[in-house]
């Protein structure tokens, strides 16, 4: 809350490049988070299909339409993708397969249905999606995608999509041991098999992607999707920094036209953040393209100015590189001067209940904000209900450990606090910082002064020095404001299932997660294993 | 713009309040039906899924199937198991009812066959009802007692409709046996104790079974939207009941008359309507009460691309219809209604704002005058 004219908080300052950020991130947090909650809880008692994460890509690029080979169900229900719950995928096409096309094939019906799909969209792409049902069927839907395309003024990808060949069981452990080697910067690519949207951005690059003429000194971005929370902001911070370093922007991947993907070739460099890059492997292959990937050391100010100096140097471009991150380090060490002076003066401590605490995120606590960082809380009792495996958990600590002894700070780690052991740490600091929307469980109990960080502190990802700057504006913000445990949210009124926060305690959602994580132990294996 | 088979079915069976749905199928399949079922009822999670995968295309599915029903036998509290068996099975060949029998003798487990590509989700909610009737025990009448058919937990306002309905009932002296499939396990297996089953749009199959087995009879009846909707459904009730009522006396004009300058200026207003069932009371409504003039109205089984073109072509100022004709209606700058399954985009928590009944016509009244005024697209230029 701010005393309108008080002039308490007045932390803004500098010349500009930062303002608005809080703004947009609430534009983000209240009209696409209100969605994202419920295919984010979803995901504790199931997963989505292949197929729409191949879905998802398709409606990122602007000028392609989806046509699902499958039945009509598949359809209906794949318009609502679980990435953008806000925003169905209205113009999709199926080939609508009944019991007379099981039996007969549906090649035919595939051959006619793109056509129809030109004839009503005009698309400048037709993305060709197999379901489990034509996978079954063994139809040549590659063979058929190509054959239709040399009939029409428009190009044809086919994706392999079908839904019964998704990630498996080992897929949870094998992400988190890519995580956990990724802090210490040792990671291998895995092989993350069964994901529509790595799939569908290979079938893309290696379909659609054609030889172009280089654009010295541009780059293509891989995107996490125009909805998705804090793209905007980041995306216009590449363009500035980047335009400082005297290098572009070719193409956004694949959040982008058709056009633009296809011309994707001129860029020198793509600036990959998935973990199983295949486009960008073939892009390397078949056009010489060279990669450069963002890791999770790329976080905090040093962080992501050696990430943007690393870019600078592949395409070689140091010199410019290093004076346009000085420029920006500068500007942010200003912008940070009076909110590090004000942080200073209480002690603090974080709670993070999400699924992975990147430990660079101290780092940003500790030395981007100068916060005295007391107490690092971590619920880690999530990965055990996913049955990650005890090495890769024990890993995960060993390395998460490791990265915060390289710190030069006092602060003490307590690994799955008990709630008597997090109030004791309350007692002990000024505020508790509380990522992933804990602060409703805690404000029930009046003595933990919890902070909501959880808007900024979900974005630190994100290689932007100006959500840092915002993270420090916040908080000086909070701490101002009087009184935010004296309320009785109707939100803390609830009894919550604490490993599966946000979820409620209730037993049928206790069963249906203990189900899930039973069968998809038992049953989510690959072919003959 | 239809859901299929396996869709419907898992429709009528999640309504079976204390059943646990299994779907029989790739992770998809339950991902799908789950997300449209939870909306408006978060905490209501009691499906799984028996994660078909590679591995089961190759060696079939029936090990997976037998591990998931021991698992939810182990896991769940529940009156009854339903597994749905999806495209996947249907075409490797899956003997589920032999997998059932080798790890249950209990008849509290029951399968559908409901393959996505083998019929309509109407012909899903039919089949699945004439299933959950096979449970159904033979009861002592209950007179002035009925069963309301066709209903689905993810209905919009399924909840405040069913009381309002309830309310209309309690009104003429006939008590709610049984709302299918909104109920629990010992309230379906008492279905047969109802003088009279009344279908509101489907579960004809069911309510035939449950006349030739059990000799209740039944009425077919429009969902009751607006004020003449409802006073149908009473006339119809009282008639098959003989029940003596003058439904016009039911009528409270009070919340009408608050607004009757925008009822006067609402009239001769140009909407489209596309739905399920749902959408020839609802259309009656608009265009019968409020003098809307209906200038396409279509349903989820027809061409859906031909929908959309023809409301183009028209002179449509709203749109009633399901989440998925939001951008039909953002393309077109006009508001819309949403009144018909799947809406994904608003929830309905409340159960005493209904749209069907006498009180759901003032309320629906009200939230379409309120969804004309509150839009102001086509105003952006006047400000």
């Amino acid at each position: 809350m701010c005393i309108s004219g008080d002039g308490k908080d007045d932390i803004s300052g500098g010349d500009g490049v930062f303002d608005g950020i809080y703004y947009n991130l609430m534009l983000d947090r209240t009209f696409l988070g209100i969605y994202d909650s419920i295919s984010r809880s979803a995901h504790y008692h199931g997963i989505n299909c292949k197929l729409s994460g191949s879905v998802y890509v398709v409606s990122e690029i602007d000028g392609a339409v989806p046509l699902i080979h499958g039945p009509r169900s598949c359809a209906f229900h794949q318009r609502l993708s679980p990435r953008k719950l806000h925003s169905p995928v209205y113009n999709m096409a199926c080939t609508n397969l009944e019991e007379g096309d099981i039996i007969y094939g549906g090649e035919a019906k595939l051959r006619r249905s793109i056509c129809e799909v030109y004839n009503r969209y005009q698309p400048s792409l037709i993305v060709v999606l197999p379901t489990c049902i034509s996978g079954l069927m063994g139809e040549d839907v590659l063979s058929v995608a190509k054959d239709v395309e040399q009939t029409l003024p428009c190009n044809v990808v086919y994706v392999p999509s079908e839904g019964f060949a998704h990630r498996d069981r080992d897929s949870i452990d094998s992400i988190m041991q890519y995580v956990a080697t990724s802090w210490k910067k040792t990671s291998k690519e895995f092989d993350f098999r069964g994901c529509g949207q790595v799939d569908a951005l290979k079938a893309i690059a290696e379909q659609l992607m054609e030889e172009q003429d280089v654009i010295e000194n541009s780059v293509n971005l891989e995107s996490t999707g125009r909805y998705t929370y804090g793209f905007n902001l980041e995306i216009q911070e590449y363009r500035r920094i980047l335009a400082k370093m005297g290098t572009s922007i070719n193409a956004v991947i694949p959040t982008s036209t058709v056009e633009w993907i296809k011309r994707a070739p001129a860029a020198q460099l793509n600036v990959v953040r998935s973990r199983t890059p295949r486009w960008a492997d073939h892009m390397r292959d078949e056009f010489g393209i060279d990669q450069i990937k963002k890791w999770p050391h790329h976080s905090g100010i040093d962080g992501i100015g050696s990430f943007f100096l690393d870019l600078g140097s592949r395409l070689g471009l140091d010199g410019e590189a290093e004076e346009a991150i000085d420029g920006e380090k500068k500007r942010v060490s200003e912008e940070l001067a009076k909110i590090r002076q004000i942080l200073s003066a209480y002690d603090f401590a974080i709670t993070s209940q999400n699924l992975v605490f990147n430990p660079y995120r101290a780092k940003v606590y500790l030395e981007d904000l100068r916060v005295p960082l007391k107490y690092i809380c971590i619920d880690s009792r999530v990965l055990n209900r996913l049955k990650v495996s005890q090495a890769t958990r024990n890993m995960m600590i060993k390395n998460m450990n490791s990265m915060f002894e390289e710190l030069d700070s006092n602060f003490q780690v307590l690994m799955d606090p008990s709630a008597e052991e997090l109030h004791n740490v309350a007692k002990k600091v000024d505020y508790v910082l509380g990522e992933f929307i804990t602060s409703p469980v805690y404000e029930k109990a009046d003595e933990i002064p919890i902070l909501d960080v959880t808007p900024l502190s979900d974005l630190l990802y994100r290689t932007s020095f100006g959500i840092i700057v915002e993270l420090g504006r916040r908080l000086v913000r909070m701490t101002n404001s009087p009184g935010r445990n004296k309320r009785h949210l109707i939100v803390s009124r609830f009894d919550y299932d604490s490993p599966y926060y946000p979820m409620l305690k209730d037993s049928r959602i206790t069963s249906s997660i203990s189900m899930w994580h039973g069968i998809w132990r038992a049953n989510s294996m690959r072919g003959g294993s | 713009m239809d859901g299929g088979r396996f869709f419907g079915a898992f429709r009528a069976f999640s309504g079976i309040t204390d059943a646990v749905v299994l779907s029989h199928s790739p992770v998809g399949c339950n991902w799908g039906t789950g997300i449209f079922n939870n909306f408006s009822n978060q905490p209501d999670i009691r499906h799984a899924c028996t994660v078909v995968h590679e591995r089961e295309i190759v060696f079939g599915g029936e090990e997976a199937l037998k591990k998931a029903l021991a698992l939810a036998d182990e896991i769940y509290d529940r009156s009854l198991l339903v597994v749905i068996s999806g495209d996947v099975p249907s075409i490797i060949g899956d003997d589920v009812q032999a997998v059932i029998d080798s790890v249950s003798s209990d008849e509290d487990v029951l399968w559908l066959e409901a393959a996505g590509y083998s019929g309509s989700m109407r012909d899903g909610y039919e089949d699945a009802l004439l299933k959950l009737g096979s449970l159904m025990k033979e009861r002592g009448v209950v007179e002035r007692s009925v069963n309301l058919i066709g209903f689905c937990p993810d209905d919009f306002k399924v909840h405040a409709d069913i009381k309002e309905i309830t309310r209309i009932m309690e009104d003429l002296g006939v008590k709610l046996n049984c709302t299918l499939s909104i109920c629990s396990f010992e309230e379906l297996r008492a279905a047969p104790a109802a003088e009279l089953n009344v279908v509101l749009g489907q579960g004809t199959k069911l309510a035939q079974y449950m006349k030739k087995e059990f000799g209740v009879p039944y009425i077919e009846a429009d969902y009751p939207y607006g004020l003449e909707g409802s006073i149908k459904f009473v006339d119809a009730l009282c008639e098959k009941l003989d029940i003596k009522h003058d439904a016009e006396n039911s009528l409270d004009l009070e919340p009408f008359k608050r607004a009757f300058l925008h009822l006067h200026e609402i009239y001769g207003t140009t909407v489209s309507i596309i739905g399920d069932f749902h959408c020839t009371p609802m259309a009656n409504f608009l265009e019968g009460e409020l003098g809307f003039e209906i200038e396409v109205q279509s349903y989820f089984d027809r061409d859906y691309h031909s929908f959309e073109e023809d409301v183009r072509k028209s002179c449509t100022m709203m749109l009633f219809g399901s989440s998925f004709e939001r951008g039909l209606a953002k393309e077109l700058g006009i508001p819309i209604m949403r009144f018909v399954y799947p809406i994904f985009d608003q929830i309905c928590i409340c159960d005493y704002a209904p749209y069907a009944g006498f009180r759901g016509a003032a309320f629906l009244t009200e939230s379409i005058i309120n969804a004309v005024m509150g839009f102001d697209h086509k105003l952006k230029n006047i400000v």
